[in-house]
């Protein structure tokens, strides 16, 4: 009977412990392959390469520690993405950069862009978004809520309904978002370039 | 000439979100306005761009052996042991515990 029973607990660990390593395997399989695109997003929002990767390992441990969860066939690097949002704001810079950035209410509360800012010309909106480091650095300016919006829109190609589900908005939200991030993207180029025209620094 | 398109308008088709009557509507526009068509090419411009440049920061080396190290510690968790910051994108927890809809309940007699 000892002998029964023991026998059947060693089967038993075997069979979870290959269940766990092929959900391991699995989750492998989805989840490194977003490495990269997680590293580039983790150090926009920090600004900091120790602490991006430091974002990067504890979004992966905790993305697998709620694997179970994770749906198969649903989309997976939303589910990764929005952890990482999450995780990165209650990190100790994420907190200290709700604390300083503009909310939602500030974000509106500037007004009409287009209607305030006289477009550049075409050659020098061309001359402009032809320098990656110009556009870096305007980027680099955007308040948190609107660098991961463009982030998640143009670098990673999420569609609205999936920046959603990262950002926890409604879609309505992710667009007005996209739309003034691009808006105040435009107003820093055109400031940059009238001072580049001028002679002026760029910086 | 029907209305000019808003910047909302213009960042959803740069990004490929409008479809049927909308986006007929956004062509009809753009086919006799060339400041919206103006506008249009700049904001597909600016996202492209924004694409490039946004590619900045590339993967340090280690960091992948160094995640697979931290993940090989940690166990791949059971559904009671998740952890909070860990959930559904919206859409698809609603997608699983939705109930039967009424429709679907009332059917239930004929059916079984």
């Amino acid at each position: 009977m000892a002998v029964l029973s023991w026998r059947r607990k060693d089967d038993d660990a075997r069979e979870s412990a290959r269940a766990e390593a092929e959900s391991r395997a699995r989750f492998e399989a989805l989840a490194l392959p977003l490495l990269p695109s997680l590293y580039n997003t983790a150090r926009w929002l920090t600004r900091d390469p120790a602490e991006a990767e430091d974002l990067v390992q504890e979004t992966m441990v905790k993305a697998l520690g709620g694997f179970a969860g994770f749906e198969p066939g649903t989309n997976f690097k939303a589910w990764a993405f929005r952890i990482l949002r999450n995780t990165y704001l209650t990190s100790r810079s994420g907190l200290a950069a709700r604390r300083t950035v503009a909310l939602e209410e500030e974000l509106e509360a500037t007004g009409e862009p287009e209607a305030a800012v006289e477009r550049m010309t075409p050659e020098l909106e061309l001359m402009r978004l032809s320098d990656r480091a110009a556009l870096q650095r305007a980027m680099d300016e955007l308040p948190g809520p609107l660098l991961e919006v463009v982030l998640l829109c143009d670098v990673e190609e999420m569609k609205y309904r999936e920046i959603a589900a990262v950002l926890e908005v409604p879609i309505g939200t992710v667009m007005s978002r996209v739309s003034r991030a691009r808006a105040v993207l435009r107003e820093k180029l055109t400031a940059q370039g009238v001072r580049a025209s001028e002679g002026g620094p760029v910086q | 000439m029907s209305e000019h398109l808003s910047d909302a308008m213009l960042s959803a088709l740069a990004d490929g979100e409008l479809a049927g009557e909308e986006m007929g509507r956004v062509e009809a526009h753009l086919a006799e306005c060339p400041n919206c068509t103006r506008r249009a090419l700049s904001e597909s411009l600016l996202k492209r761009s924004v694409a490039r440049a946004g590619q900045r920061y590339a993967m340090p080396e280690g960091l992948r052996e160094r995640v697979m190290g931290a993940t090989a510690e940690s166990r791949v968790a059971t559904p009671t042991s998740q952890n909070q910051d860990v959930g559904h994108p919206a859409g698809t927890k609603e997608d699983k515990y939705r109930g039967p809809s009424p429709a679907s309940r009332d059917q239930d007699d004929g059916t079984r």
